[in-house]
């Protein structure tokens, strides 16, 4: 056991250590990653003397309790990927075979594949817990961040035991298993949230599950308790635990799920919207597919090219169409709590604010630009239309979802508030919004392509310029409102137009520096 | 000289039957090659005989032993797309495979008589993801014979190899045969299969239509042909 424990450190250890090399061999790269890990240093020293933070508010009722369930159905929807056979453990092909042929117990094996997962997950999550110190006092952001880890850890670590229980009991057996954990977690939150609505509506039990104390333990666990931390980690270690009893076996399930996630990461280079969803493709005769490409001609056929994708991949829609259906239950949920206040403009500035925050953000760590599989083909480059526009139609395609699911989020905060002009100023934005976040990953694209590099510091590059080219248009917007206070829609309007040139200037930059370099970028963005 | 034995090895893809009951055996200092159309169901035979794809039915026994879940340890598989970690360098892939299959001292002598007698003491200290597939193919091979694993599969190990890089290969297996290790082939290069190969098993929708020697199989068939037209008439 010991020595199979120190040659699965080798592999990690030595792996690690030559990634590091590698990164640090271009100069540029080291010089970017030592920038960003400066400012986090910054960041955490100016948190720990407690500079401009914010202590962390209770979380009242229902949606402190609402949070917990949320994140009980999120275990039940990724036990329920596991029993669907979507597990990336293995890390390649080869790492299946060199660590299948040794001498390591499987049982280890399969141990070390979950705190690898598990391991992999919490560094991704390092920027978002990074973030929190820069919202809240140190204090506050180590109770967030060991929350988050150990959260995290018990989500990653019911992949194995999932994986486990489809193979004994079958695949609907396991996604039946799932299914009730996630229902466990949906049932409650409706409830909950019935008591948002007028009595007249609101579900009975809600009293009940209040009484739980769920709400009580998500406060605690964010808040630092250490009984609730160590309950919680308590609950991580049996989990993880649980991958050494049944991991016995499993090497052909392993293997199996791996390559279907390596697969569809490759395909997640292109589609780059960073959710860990599978889509399948089916070959679907289309009325709108023809129709959209009678009305898309020359470089714009690329739209068209997206379009024909969304509408053969039913999980594809799948994904879209729950992305609409949440982002409508927040908006209408914001326009419900700014209503209920007492200082309605506030309220909605400050949701607005937050929202748009965590937009930026999580779309700029969620996801990476990749143009592999279009700029290594020669059909790309067979067009003689300027690559630029090429670009531009290329980030219109691969926006249009995000774009749609905000706008309708939007829609739903203006209906709750009954307030049109919400709408009308918002959705607009937010369809700038997402071109901007897009035109700036192209930039960054073109300056470090690797896909490692844009999920890792590049997401705070990306985040803090998205920030910084959205001033323009800021500073245009609020001059014309301060000129013309009395027509606001001059100011919005001029603020998109301006963001939409410096949308279209950014691409013009990236698509130079692309030009005539299509396999290079290709082969750069996997490395 | 011990032998491997497939037996009756089934393997469904739902209602596809990629491989049905299908037997053969190799022997140790032998290289059998597995023949057959696309879809065949020789990377499927290959991916459950590495432990890597759990069969339906059937049983692996190594020297009248019977394999279990880890017969990974006795069968390597070397794919059509040789692998290896691409942030661990060629001397690296040995120092692991030495650590993880607990290997006595005196492996790094071992290793680096493999590395060179593969031609590669100047890719010592290069990274996997600088290789190219011929060299990757040899990290693999050096790394499954230090870990002294008896039996090694080539799935269509010569595609995208050029003729030096094909001669060298053939080189390298029959030195496995050589030295008793029970070697079995996949590969659509019939006249490759004729030069390398002692016996062939030809499979056809996941089933043994054939097996033996060329010769037995020309005899068999009632011809001379060349591999090649024998080949097309045992799979027409």
């Amino acid at each position: 056991m010991i020595a199979g424990l120190r040659a699965l450190a080798y592999l990690e250890y030595r792996q690690i250590v030559n990634r590091i090399r590698e990164t640090l061999h271009r100069p540029g790269r080291a010089i970017l990653y030592l920038g960003v890990l400066g400012y986090f240093i910054t960041v955490s020293v100016m948190r720990t003397h407690g500079h401009r933070a914010f202590p962390l508010i209770s979380i009242p009722e229902p949606y402190a309790g609402t949070l917990f369930f949320a994140y009980i159905t999120l275990l039940g929807i990724m036990m329920y990927g596991a029993a669907s056979g979507i597990v990336g453990a293995f890390s390649s092909a080869s790492d299946a075979r060199f660590l299948s042929g040794s001498a390591i117990p499987e049982r280890l094996v399969a141990l070390w594949l979950q705190l690898r997962r598990s391991g992999m997950s919490i560094a991704r999550m390092l920027f978002t817990v990074v973030l929190y110190a820069l919202v809240f006092s140190s204090g506050t952001s180590l109770g967030i961040a060991l929350a988050v880890i150990g959260a995290t850890i018990v989500a990653t670590a019911t992949a194995i035991p999932m994986l486990k229980l489809r193979s004994i009991a079958g695949t609907a057996a396991a996604q039946s298993f799932a299914s009730v954990i996630a229902a466990a977690g949906i049932l409650p939150m409706i409830v909950l949230l019935s008591t948002l609505t007028p009595k007249a509506i609101t579900l009975p039990w809600a009293a009940f599950i209040e009484r739980l104390g769920t709400g009580y333990a998500f406060n605690a666990l964010f808040g630092g308790n250490a009984v609730a931390l160590g309950a919680l980690f308590a609950a991580a270690f049996c989990i993880v635990a649980l991958s050494y009893f049944t991991g016995a076996g499993l090497y052909p399930e392993l293997y199996a799920s791996s390559l279907r996630v390596l697969a569809f990461n490759a395909r997640q280079a292109r589609v780059n919207t960073g959710f860990s969803i599978e889509h399948k493709y089916e070959h679907r005769e289309s009325r709108s597919a023809a129709a959209v490409s009678h009305f898309f001609r020359g470089p714009w056929t690329i739209i068209w090219k997206e379009w024909i994708a969304f509408v053969r991949s039913p999980s594809m829609q799948r994904v879209f169409y729950f992305g609409l259906l949440m982002c409508a239950a927040v908006g209408a949920l914001f326009g419900h709590l700014v209503a209920g206040s007492k200082n309605v403009v506030e309220e909605a500035l400050g949701l607005a604010y937050m929202a748009g925050n965590m937009i930026v953000i999580f779309v700029a760590m969620g996801s990476a630009i990749g143009l592999s599989s279009d700029i290594s083909k020669p059909l790309w480059w067979m067009g003689r239309d300027p690559l630029w526009i090429r670009l531009a139609a290329w980030t219109v395609g691969t926006s249009w979802r995000f774009s749609a699911c905000l706008g309708v989020g939007i829609a739903a905060w203006a209906l709750a508030l009954h307030a049109g002009f919400i709408a009308a100023a918002g959705i607009p934005v937010a369809v700038t919004l997402m071109l901007h976040l897009r035109a700036v990953g192209l930039v960054i694209y073109s300056i470090f392509p690797s896909t490692i590099d844009q999920r890792g510091p590049l997401a705070i590059v990306r985040a803090m310029l998205t920030y910084l080219f959205a001033a323009p248009p800021a500073v245009v917007g609020t001059l014309l409102l301060i000129m013309q206070p009395s027509k606001p829609g001059i100011a919005i309007v001029a603020g998109v137009a301006c963001s939409l040139v410096e949308t279209l200037l950014l691409i013009t930059w990236a698509a130079r520096r692309i030009a005539g370099q299509g396999v290079a970028f290709a082969r750069a963005e996997a490395m | 000289m011990p032998v491997l034995e497939v037996n009756g090895l089934t393997k469904r893809f739902g209602n596809k039957v990629a491989v049905d009951g299908v037997s053969f055996e190799v022997r140790g200092g032998e290289i059998v090659g597995l023949l057959g159309p696309n879809g065949a169901g020789k990377s499927t035979t290959f991916l459950c005989a590495a432990g890597l794809l759990r069969p339906d039915s059937g049983s692996f026994l190594w020297d009248g032993i019977e394999l279990g879940s880890a017969r990974g340890q006795t069968i390597a598989l070397i794919p059509e797309t040789p692998d290896v970690y691409p942030m661990l360098t060629v001397w690296e892939h040995m120092v692991f495979v030495a650590k993880s299959c607990r290997l006595k001292d005196g492996w790094e002598e071992r290793a680096k008589e493999l590395l060179t007698g593969f031609g590669m003491n100047d890719q010592r200290d290069t990274l996997g993801a600088a290789l190219s597939k011929g060299m990757r193919q040899k990290t693999l091979v050096a790394a499954t014979v230090l870990a002294a694993t008896p039996v090694i599969l080539f799935d269509e190990p010569m595609i995208g190899l050029d003729p030096l890089g094909q001669r060298e290969l053939r080189e390298i297996i029959r030195n496995l045969r050589a030295h008793g290790k029970a070697v079995v082939i996949s590969t659509h290069m019939l006249e490759q299969a004729q030069v390398i190969c002692d016996r062939v098993v030809i499979l056809k929708n996941g089933r043994t239509i054939a097996s033996g020697t060329f010769e037995e199989l020309q005899a068999r068939a009632g011809t001379t042909a060349n591999a090649e037209d024998l080949f097309l008439e045992l799979t027409r």
